[in-house]
C-alpha cells in the first residue's frame, strides 16, 4: 500500500522523516539535569531525563498530595492529643520515565510545605 | 500531475511539522534550542566558580587568584543564566497547576533544591546531597489562607509574636522563616532570661523524650538538658553585647542541635545531619535588638565597657572574637549588594514585575576546637552550630571603648589536613595547625593514644590561620556569584512567586569562597529575600 502511494523513493523517505519528527525527535519541554549522590556509593549520578512531561507532573503531584493527606488526617483522628499544623512533602523523580514517588524532605525533586487552614 | 500533488502534499506537511517544531521549542524553552552539538545540558557553573584554588593546584592545573568576578566576561555565563531560566520556567509549569488547599491543609510554600555535580552541570537534586541553592516559593499575596486567624493562631503556640513584633528590618527572622523552622523541639533563649526561666524551657522537650517512651531514664535527662541550657546560655551572652552594634552586620540568632540518648546523655551533634530515629532538639540564642538596646547612649557606653572588661569564661572571648571578625569581614560588602539590581532579567519577565532581592542574613558555620580555637567550619563535616549575622543601621554615634583583644584580623578556617594541602598552605603563609580527638569528640593527645594503641581511632583536624582580607575578597567573590543567580529570579508568577534564594560557599583556606557542589559542604549561606 505504501509503496503504491510512493511510487519514488525519495518521497517515501520524506514521510518517513515527516514520521520520525512527530514521534521520536519532538522537543519535549522538561529536558534538565536531575542530579545527586547515590547513597550507596557515594557516588555523584546526574542525568538528562527526556520524556518527563512536566506541564502534567502537576496532576501526579496533586493525586500523589491526596492520598498523602487523607491518610495523615486518619492518622491525625486516631491520635487526638496530636494536632497536625505543617506537613513538609517530599516528592521524588524519577527521571526515565517520569514517575514520581513520594521522598523525604531535603532527599526530593520538590518540597511541598503544607500547613493547616 | 498525481506525483506532482503527492509533493506538494509532503512538502506542506513538513513546512508545517518544522513550523510547528520551532513554535514548540520557543514556547517550552526547549533545551535543544541551547545545545552544542550532542551537549544537550549546556548548564555549567565555571571552573573558577566552583573550585577551590587549593583543590586546583593540587590538580597541578591553574589557579585561580582571589579576584572580584567580572560577570560579562566569562562566554559561558549567558548559557549558564539561560539554563537556569528554563529550570525555572519548568518549575513554574509543574507548581502553576496544583491544588493548594486539600484536606484541611493548604500548601504554604515549595522548595526546590538546584545542585552542582562534579562535573559542574547546575540541574536539580532530586536525591541527596548538597544543594547550591535552595529555593522557596509561596503563594503570590504572601500565601495566606483563607483561615488567617486559625493558622496564626497556631503558630501562637509555640512563638509570643509579641517579642518578634518589630517587623522593621531588625526583627529577629521573617514570618515565613519562622514557620519553616521546627518549632515543638526548639528551646529559644536570650541573655535575660533567669535561671528558673531556662529551666520552664526545657520541660517541653523532657515531656516530648518522655512521651516517645525510648528514655530510660527522664530524672537523669532533664538535669543533663538543664546543664547542656545553663552552658549555652552562659557561653554565648557575650554575644548580646553593645559592642558589636558598630558593625552592620550583627549576630542575630546562634543555634546549635543536640540528640538525645536512650540512657538521657545529650550529645552535640552536627547540624543539618539527617534525621533518624533518635530524638533531637535544638537550642537558640536569639537576640532580641529592642529588649537588648539601652534607653540612651550613656547607658549602651557603659553597658559595652562594662562587658569588655568582663571576665568572661575562657569560651567567650573566642567566640566574641570570632563574631567581630565575622562581622567586620561582612562589613565590607557593598550596600549594593543588600539590593540585588536587575541588570540581567529573566527573559519572560517585564519591567513592572520585577521585585529586588535583598540579602537578609548570612549563616556562618562555627566550630570550637578542642584547644579552644573558634573556627569557620563545614555546615555538615565539623560545625558545631550556625550564627546567624543580620543586616542593620548603626544604632547609635556613641564612641565606645574598643576591646581590641576581643578583635582579630585574622580566621580560623577548618579544611582537610592531607600533606599536598598544608603544603600548599604554606607556601602561601598560611599558618597551620592540628588538634586530635576521638571518634566522640573527646581531645586526646599523641602520646597516650601511641601508649593505648588506639591511634586508628582518633581524627585528626586541621584548621587554617586566614587573613581577614583574603576572606574579605572571598566574601565580595561570593556575593558576585550569588547576584548572578539572584538578578534572574525576578518577577512573580500568576499563583506562586519565588520569595527565598539560598546560595552556599564553601570556604578554601587561602579565604576565597567557591560554589558548593554536591559532595561538598557549605560554610557560608546567603539569604536573599524579597
Amino acid at each position: 500500500m505504501t509503496l503504491l502511494l510512493f511510487k519514488k523513493p525519495a518521497s517515501l523517505l520524506l514521510f518517513l522523516l515527516i514520521v520520525a519528527i512527530f514521534t521520536g525527535c519532538h522537543p519535549t519541554p522538561g529536558n534538565i539535569p536531575l542530579m545527586g549522590v547515590d547513597s550507596k556509593g557515594g557516588e555523584v549520578v546526574e542525568y538528562l531525563p527526556k520524556r518527563i512531561p512536566y506541564s502534567k507532573v502537576h496532576k501526579v503531584i496533586d493525586n500523589m498530595n491526596s492520598y498523602t493527606l487523607a491518610e495523615v488526617s486518619k492518622a491525625a483522628v486516631r491520635n487526638p492529643h496530636w494536632r497536625l499544623e505543617k506537613l513538609h512533602l517530599g516528592i521524588t523523580l524519577e527521571g526515565k520515565a517520569g514517575f514520581l514517588n513520594l521522598g523525604v524532605s531535603g532527599n526530593s525533586y520538590l518540597c511541598l510545605i503544607f500547613k493547616r487552614g | 500531475m498525481k506525483l506532482r500533488f503527492q509533493q506538494f502534499m509532503f512538502l506542506t506537511l513538513f513546512a508545517v511539522s518544522f513550523v510547528n517544531i520551532n513554535i514548540v521549542s520557543k514556547v517550552e524553552a526547549s533545551i535543544l534550542s541551547e545545545s552544542d552539538g550532542d551537549n544537550i545540558a549546556t548548564g555549567f557553573i565555571p571552573d573558577e566558580w566552583r573550585v577551590l584554588p587549593e583543590e586546583e593546584a593540587l590538580k597541578g592545573e591553574k589557579y585561580f587568584p582571589n579576584k572580584t568576578l567580572s560577570l560579562s566576561r566569562d562566554k559561558s555565563l549567558p548559557k549558564l543564566g539561560r539554563h537556569y531560566d528554563h529550570i525555572l520556567s519548568i518549575n513554574e509549569t509543574v507548581v502553576s497547576g496544583l491544588k493548594t488547599e486539600q484536606h484541611g491543609m493548604h500548601l504554604s510554600n515549595l522548595r526546590l533544591d538546584l545542585g552542582v555535580s562534579a562535573s559542574g552541570m547546575l540541574g536539580i537534586v532530586a536525591a541527596s546531597g548538597q544543594p547550591f541553592v535552595e529555593m522557596y516559593w509561596r503563594r503570590c499575596g504572601g500565601g495566606v489562607p483563607k483561615n488567617t486567624n486559625l493558622a496564626k493562631n497556631a503558630m501562637s503556640e509555640y512563638f509570643d509574636e509579641s517579642e518578634y513584633s518589630d517587623k522593621s528590618e531588625n526583627s529577629y527572622r521573617s514570618e515565613e522563616e519562622r514557620n519553616l523552622v521546627p518549632s515543638e523541639n526548639t528551646l529559644r533563649i536570650n541573655k535575660d532570661m533567669s535561671s528558673s526561666e531556662l529551666d520552664a524551657q526545657v520541660e517541653p522537650v523532657v515531656k516530648m523524650a518522655i512521651a516517645s517512651g525510648k528514655i530510660r531514664n527522664s530524672q537523669q535527662l532533664r538535669k543533663n538538658i538543664r546543664q547542656v541550657v545553663k552552658l549555652f546560655h552562659s557561653s554565648v551572652s557575650t554575644l548580646d553585647s553593645p559592642e558589636s552594634e558598630k558593625y552592620q552586620w550583627w549576630p542575630a540568632t546562634f543555634r546549635l542541635d543536640f540528640e538525645i540518648e536512650a540512657s538521657g546523655t545529650i550529645v552535640l551533634i552536627p547540624v543539618k545531619v539527617a534525621v533518624g530515629g533518635k530524638m533531637r532538639f535544638r537550642v537558640e540564642w536569639v537576640r532580641l535588638q529592642k529588649n537588648t538596646m539601652p534607653k540612651d547612649n550613656g547607658m549602651m557606653v557603659a553597658a559595652m565597657n562594662k562587658i569588655s572588661t568582663n571576665d568572661h569564661t575562657s569560651i567567650n572571648p573566642h567566640l566574641l572574637s570570632f563574631v567581630k571578625s565575622v562581622s567586620s569581614a561582612l562589613d565590607t560588602l557593598p550596600e549594593t549588594a543588600t539590593t540585588s539590581s536587575s541588570t540581567t532579567s529573566s527573559t519572560s519577565r517585564t519591567n513592572s514585575e520585577k521585585k529586588e532581592f535583598k540579602l537578609d542574613r548570612i549563616s556562618v558555620g562555627v566550630g570550637f576546637s578542642v584547644t579552644g580555637k573558634v573556627f569557620l567550619a563545614k555546615l555538615k563535616a565539623g560545625a558545631t552550630g550556625y550564627l546567624y549575622f543580620k543586616k542593620g543601621k548603626v544604632k547609635s554615634s556613641a564612641k565606645y571603648k574598643d576591646n581590641t583583644e576581643h578583635m582579630s584580623d585574622e580566621l580560623w578556617i577548618q579544611a582537610d589536613g592531607d600533606p599536598a594541602t598544608v603544603k600548599f598552605a604554606k607556601g602561601r603563609d598560611v599558618l597551620v595547625e592540628h588538634d586530635l580527638v576521638l571518634s566522640n569528640g573527646v581531645p586526646v593527645d599523641e602520646k597516650s593514644l601511641m601508649k593505648s594503641g588506639s591511634s586508628d581511632k582518633a581524627i585528626v583536624r586541621t584548621y587554617y590561620k586566614v587573613p581577614l582580607d583574603r576572606f574579605r575578597s572571598g566574601l565580595l567573590r561570593a556575593e558576585s556569584i550569588s547576584r548572578f543567580f539572584t538578578n534572574r529570579s525576578q518577577g512573580s508568577c500568576g499563583r506562586w512567586e519565588l520569595y527565598d534564594v539560598r546560595p552556599g560557599f564553601k570556604a578554601s583556606l587561602t579565604g576565597t569562597l567557591a560554589v558548593v557542589d554536591l559532595t561538598s559542604s557549605a560554610s557560608i549561606q546567603f539569604f536573599y529575600k524579597r
